[in-house]
């Protein structure tokens, strides 16, 4: 009989071989399994290898109730902790719940997501209430990091945006801030859009939004754009459009955009029954605008059976995409709509996820997340690696 | 080549019953794999007859052995097999399979798992 077991005679190039085979959630587990595992699991090095496998891409949502300045004793049905993030894993069609215990702040409220790391709102302790700063995190190491702090007003209007390369931005109808690792600190840009952005998204180097041209009584939805780089002057919003566009804005009621897979955006409302002012909608439509060709194509609708369920609430949010999967919520409709095109062209799925965790008025919204083990770069003094 | 290799090996192991489980399985794999490697289904088979016929410790050095012998197709198959065993299974199964006892202090594995609870939600007890 052996004294050790032949799993510490393996040399570590091996050991990571049989875990980089693994999902993320069994790697997690084997943490767990003794000291030798963990300092294996942990390593740079193995972290390194399995950054490059396809992360497990999960549905987070966004807690409710923003503006909490004042503490609200509410008895809710379900007591959802305020450090907990609901995440929905569509391969595996259960909810899950990672713990941001790790944060040192009171609410924080987790707005964006790329590669692994979260976006969040939270008090900044030392300063007086009103003041918010954005923190970036990630969940599976628990390392976190303070961005330079922000007045209360970009908290409340501001559209949060990340992408890969961790560049940041908080855009408004006014200004943008710019955020990147090389300045630790924002960068303010003046904006020369013509209304507030209505759901801005980042696709590779450029931000794109609706605006509405229109006047108080009838909206008119345009689409701009502007590059990151261009940013940095100006007078850099350009509307994008064609001829041939024809009237693709005026078929959607209060359209709002949604990354697509690949170089492509998709724009989702409710499809008009007529063009008249209050038109009622038959569905929702996903149109998708390829930003190569710069062609739009209708990408999917709302089976009738589940636009039922939308139709009663005036209002309902959509929110997801990335790899092309939709997710759609609406007032005291205590499920989701799921969109999902990911299994290719032509085997689209529509469905229903049950069991939404949380408190709120079913009128949710959320982000995709990439879970990874990607660590965080140029920690601050003040960051607790746990 | 390979045979010089797989004397010495022996040699230096001095553990002439394992040694030989390990020969009849190891030696021939490289036969077994180019004749069936087009037919991934044979293979599926082979690798639950292996978990099947072959202690999780057994497999352990078969790793060993194809490291050893700087035998990179049965290094894969063989990591591969030990990752599919050991796949959406409880902390306390894993260790069993790799004979590991807890040496973390008293309160810290129970953080851990607080910590990535979401992790070991849904798997098997087994």
């Amino acid at each position: 009989m052996d004294a050790s077991p032949p799993i510490f005679r393996l040399p570590q190039d091996t050991l990571h071989q049989i875990f980089s085979n693994l999902p993320l959630r069994q790697i997690m587990i084997s943490r767990s399994v003794c000291k030798f595992f963990y300092q294996i699991l942990t390593s740079p090095c193995f972290v390194d290898l399995i950054s490059t496998q396809p992360p497990l891409t999960l549905l987070a949502l966004r807690p409710p109730h923003h503006h909490h300045h004042h503490h609200h004793h509410h008895h809710h049905r379900h007591v959802s902790c305020p450090h907990d993030l609901h995440v929905f894993d569509p391969n595996h069609n259960e909810w899950l719940r990672f713990t941001l215990d790790f944060l040192p702040f009171r609410a924080p409220h987790p707005v964006a997501s790329s590669f692994g790391l979260i976006y969040l709102w939270a008090d900044s302790a030392e300063s007086p209430e009103s003041n918010k700063s954005l923190v970036v995190c990630n969940p599976l190491t628990r390392e976190f990091r303070v961005l330079p702090q922000l007045g209360s007003a970009w908290s409340r209007h501001g559209s949060v945006l990340v992408d890969s390369a961790n560049r940041v931005m908080v855009l408004t109808e006014l200004a943008a801030l710019y955020f990147s690792g090389s300045e630790q600190k924002w960068l303010k840009f003046s904006s020369n859009l013509p209304s507030k952005p209505r759901s801005p998204i980042l696709v590779s180097d450029s931000v794109y939004a609706l605006c509405d041209v229109g006047s108080p009584w009838r909206s008119q939805w345009k689409l701009f754009s502007c590059t990151i780089s261009k940013m940095k002057s100006c007078q850099s919003w350009t509307r994008l459009e064609k001829h041939e566009w024809g009237d693709v804005f005026d078929i959607l009621k209060r359209p709002r955009l949604v990354r697509g897979s690949g170089k492509r955006i998709l724009m989702i409302g409710g499809l008009k029954s007529s063009f008249t002012l209050n038109a009622s909608c038959s569905t929702i439509l996903i149109l998708r605008l390829d930003l190569e060709s710069l062609e739009w194509d209708e990408a999917g609708r709302m089976p009738m059976e589940m636009f039922k369920c939308f139709q009663e609430s005036s209002k309902f949010k959509v929110f997801g995409g990335g790899d092309d999967k939709v997710f759609f919520s609406a007032k005291r409709l205590s499920k989701l709509a799921m969109w999902d095109r990911s299994l290719g062209k032509g085997k689209e799925e529509w469905r229903w996820i049950h069991d939404v965790p949380g408190t709120g008025d079913g009128l949710c919204r959320g982000f995709v997340l990439e879970a990874r083990l990607t660590p965080l770069l140029l920690p601050q003094v003040g960051s607790v690696i746990q | 080549m390979k045979f010089c290799t797989v004397k010495q090996y022996f040699d230096d192991e001095n553990n002439n019953n394992v040694t030989n489980g390990i020969a009849t399985t190891v030696i021939p794999l490289p036969n077994k794999h180019l004749k069936i490697k087009a037919n991934n289904k044979e293979m599926e088979q082979y690798e639950q007859e292996l978990l099947r016929n072959v202690m999780p410790q057994e497999l352990t050095k078969l790793i060993l052995a194809a490291n050893y012998l700087n035998f990179k197709e049965a290094l894969d198959f063989f990591c591969r097999t030990v990752a599919n065993a050991i796949q959406n299974k409880s902390v306390d199964y894993v260790r069993k399979f790799f004979g590991l006892e807890s040496d973390f202090e008293p309160g810290e594995e129970e953080k851990l798992c607080k910590e990535f609870a979401w992790s070991f939600e849904g798997v098997d007890e087994d």
